[in-house]
């Protein structure tokens, strides 16, 4: 049986947020079906009794005179909204419930199974009634509400704020349409809303009003027309809000309204460009608004700006420069800004519902490896086993071999670190593995395994599949490293990944002319006597070239070598292909089983 | 000897315990992949979906140029070479699952695919398209923009009663 789930309900004036708390103890915000993260708070009614909510009821609601939004702003009072064509009263909890009924169904069906309880949030400042009314319309719409909790609140929850430490905190809420600020007094697990204040008829909306006024004003002066129908005012306001999102990105931006009218000499376009410092200039009057109430939340709770700890921004509109620098100028504190602002509120409540369904203690916090682990290989490299930040605990495998012919022994060198040199790593410990029978090199298989259990023990086992033999090291103070050492040792990775990768590309570059030497000179004295003279020769020159590129450390010989020495391989193998598969001797390469994650990894003596 | 049953008891409980939190840690695993790979999904069959928005005006802004009727030969001939080229955009999104949403007059108002923008009246045919002012567009399943409209209604509808947002006292 699926996990009870508790709904995280953010029930706005405008627009609700739900979302659910996942097993991993991360929050997701569930999507309506129409692939939208809010859900307008707007519900209508139709004659035949059809009941619209969310965005399709926003959409008609011109249309239709029974179409019911902002009820949130009733909640609590007596007052009933009267549905002319069903010709009855209906009450605000009674509304809010069909727009709580709409997303728990969606809900439901996202995460394919019944949900019967929810948080849902409420402004700081709702009084008893206003509670008890929000609480009625979750019980209407079939929820069980286990807790009613304050937006300010949430939001400083989604904020993972640690509520054993003693910290004042202000939110800043501007939304679509309400302003909202809190003062929270964090301490002993509990938080408690010291004062609010506020202005709720001030929103995003106002500012985009400003833009699609300017809009049709320029238009008036550039082509003497005022445009006053509904559709191009439509038109002025959604480009009015696109040209407030792309400034809170860009420093200017361009408004282009073609065929916005018809007049005398065809159609009337429009282009202009809006600097962020005109639009800012332009709303000024709006951004000072929310001044205000800053300071009185501020005096009300008896604080100065630098008795805060944090300060907390939330709603869509605070994505604008100017209010994260009027905030930081109120308040002197940088805002913290991690989470989507418009999912804050839902975020917090599903937290809360997690607390109270005990999921949040039951998240199991995992450890991760700070550092990767792995062995050293042919010229020095390090392999890497365990990248970093992998949770564990956890095990892994990989198959290896000999370097050279008829070695008997493998050493495993154990390294932490994230250069590719395993030199420039840090040493864990080592072993070595013997017994191993005669063989030539790479014909040995040597399983190299990694294990790391819950308290963060290594143990590494090298085991020879022919023979069954295996020796192991554990590695216990793998976890002695300090964060200042982790730190350090990352950030030297990133410094010389340059020259890392050179020497990576060399060192690789010199384990391939081995390997090519190799296979020549076992080539050479298998079926020596079968191959003709001259390209014996030519063999046996190339061989020469390569060593001696290889003894006098020439790279850019070696690479060139190596290239030429491929390309004739993969002609070879082009003529070759469909004369007999039988006859061509196995490559290093077709080896690789599923397991055998890197063939050309061997082990030095 | 009550000591080792108890301690029997202790461990056996601890047994279960652990055997259920580990099977516990497999299940959300797998459910937690199984929503990943759908989410992930989802991801994929609507990553143009905010391309396919920004897209829009332009294709309306081919829509309301072709919409002109111009009296010279050269510019209808310069219109139609236009609308070609608007017609192949068209079919480029189609082909990545984008679907118009194009109402004809006198279709009943849907608002699960359009909007409203204004009314007129017309009591004996209510509720219908009067008007189409932009087309729609969908992608898959999702309403990436509703098609723009002007619906028929029985009455005048006063628009100050749509927005029903009183003052609240906090």
């Amino acid at each position: 049986m699926a996990k009870e789930i508790i709904l995280g309900i953010d029930l706005g004036t405008t627009n609700s947020v739900v979302s659910y708390l996942q097993a991993d103890g991360k929050v997701k915000v569930i999507p309506n079906p129409e692939g939208t993260m809010t859900t307008p708070s707007v519900v209508a009614f139709k004659a035949g009794g059809e009941e619209i909510v969310g965005n399709a009821a926003k959409r008609q609601a011109v249309t239709n005179p029974d179409t019911v939004s902002s009820i949130k702003r009733k909640m609590g009072s007596s007052e009933k909204v009267f549905i002319k064509s069903l010709n009855k009263d209906f009450t605000p909890q009674e509304i809010s419930a069909k727009v709580l009924a709409y997303m728990k169904k969606y809900a439901e069906e996202n995460l394919g199974q019944k949900i019967a309880k929810a948080v849902i949030t409420v402004p700081a400042y709702f009084n008893d009634a206003q509670r008890q009314a929000t609480k009625d319309a979750g019980q209407i719409a079939g929820l069980d509400v286990v807790r009613i909790i304050n937006e300010p609140t949430a939001a400083a929850l989604a904020y993972g704020l640690d509520t054993n430490k003693s910290e004042k905190i202000l939110v800043y809420d501007l939304g679509g349409g309400t302003f909202d600020v809190s003062i929270l007094d964090i301490g002993d697990g509990t938080f408690e809303v010291v004062s609010t204040a506020g202005d709720n008829k001030l929103g995003g909306d106002d500012w985009d009003k400003v833009v699609a006024d300017w809009i049709r004003a320029q238009i008036k002066i550039q082509h003497g027309i005022d445009i006053t129908d509904k559709m191009a005012q439509q038109r002025f306001i959604d480009a009015a809000e696109k040209a407030k999102i792309e400034l809170s990105s860009s420093l200017e931006t361009t408004i282009s309204l073609p065929f916005i009218a018809m007049s005398g000499n065809g159609p009337v376009n429009f282009e202009a460009t809006l600097s962020r410092a005109k639009f800012q200039d332009m709303t000024k009057h709006l951004l000072a608004r929310t001044e205000e109430p800053v300071k009185r939340a501020l005096s009300d709770a008896k604080l100065s700006a630098s008795d805060l700890d944090q300060v907390i921004l939330i709603g869509g509109s605070i994505r604008m420069p100017a209010v994260q620098e009027l905030v930081k100028k109120l308040t002197g504190k940088t805002p913290n800004l991690s989470v989507n602002p418009d999912e804050a509120v839902s975020i917090g409540a599903a937290i809360q519902g997690g607390v109270v369904s005990g999921d949040i203690k039951d998240v199991v916090l995992l450890d991760v490896t700070p550092l990767t682990l792995g062995i050293e290989t042919l010229g020095g490299m390090m392999t890497p086993l365990i990248e970093r930040n992998t949770t564990i605990p956890t095990t892994k495998s990989q198959i290896f071999s000999t370097a050279a012919d008829n070695q008997p022994a493998v050493d495993i060198m154990v390294y932490q670190g994230e250069r590719p040199m395993a030199a420039d790593n840090k040493l864990l410990g080592h072993f070595q593995l013997t017994g191993i029978k005669p063989a030539r090199r790479g014909e040995p298989r040597i399983e190299v395994t990694f294990n790391i259990d819950v308290n963060g023990i290594v143990k590494v086992t090298a085991k020879d599949l022919d023979t069954q033999k295996e020796q192991e090291i554990t590695i216990s103070g793998s976890n002695g490293l300090s964060k200042e050492d982790i730190d350090r040792m990352v950030h030297e990775a990133e410094a010389n990944a340059e020259a890392d990768a050179k020497r990576k590309e060399e060192v690789e570059l010199k384990n391939k002319a081995e390997q090519y030497i190799n296979s020549i000179d076992q080539a050479l004295q298998e079926k020596g006597d079968s191959i003709e003279a001259s390209q014996k020769e030519q063999t046996q020159k190339l061989r020469d070239e390569l060593k001696t590129a290889l003894d006098n450390n020439d790279i850019e010989t070696l690479k060139n070598r190596i290239n030429e020495l491929e390309q004739a391989a993969a002609m070879m193998a082009q003529t070759q292909t469909g004369k007999s598969a039988q006859e061509s001797p196995k490559a290093e390469g077709q080896e690789t089983a599923d397991d055998v994650v890197d063939a050309d990894s061997k082990m030095k003596n | 000897m009550d000591k080792t049953k108890e301690q029997i008891e202790k461990l056996s409980a601890d047994l279960e315990h652990w055997k259920n939190e580990y099977y516990r840690a497999y299940a959300d695993m797998q459910n937690l992949r199984k929503r990943v790979e759908a989410d992930h999904r989802d991801a994929m069959k609507y990553r143009l979906e905010g391309f396919v928005g920004d897209l829009l005006p332009i294709l309306d802004g081919f829509s309301m140029a072709l919409q002109n009727e111009p009296s010279s030969i050269e510019m209808k001939n310069f219109l139609t070479g236009f609308e070609y080229i608007y017609r192949n955009l068209v079919t480029v999104l189609e082909n990545e699952g984008v679907k118009e949403i194009s109402p004809k007059i006198n279709d009943k108002f849907n608002p699960s695919l359009m909007q409203a923008v204004e009314t007129v009246v017309d009591e004996k045919n209510p509720d219908k398209i009067t008007k189409v002012i932009t087309k729609g567009y969908m992608l898959h399943e999702h309403l990436v923009r509703p098609a723009m409209v002007i619906v028929s209604v029985k009455e005048k509808i006063d628009d100050k009663k749509i927005d029903n947002s009183p003052e609240m006292d906090a």
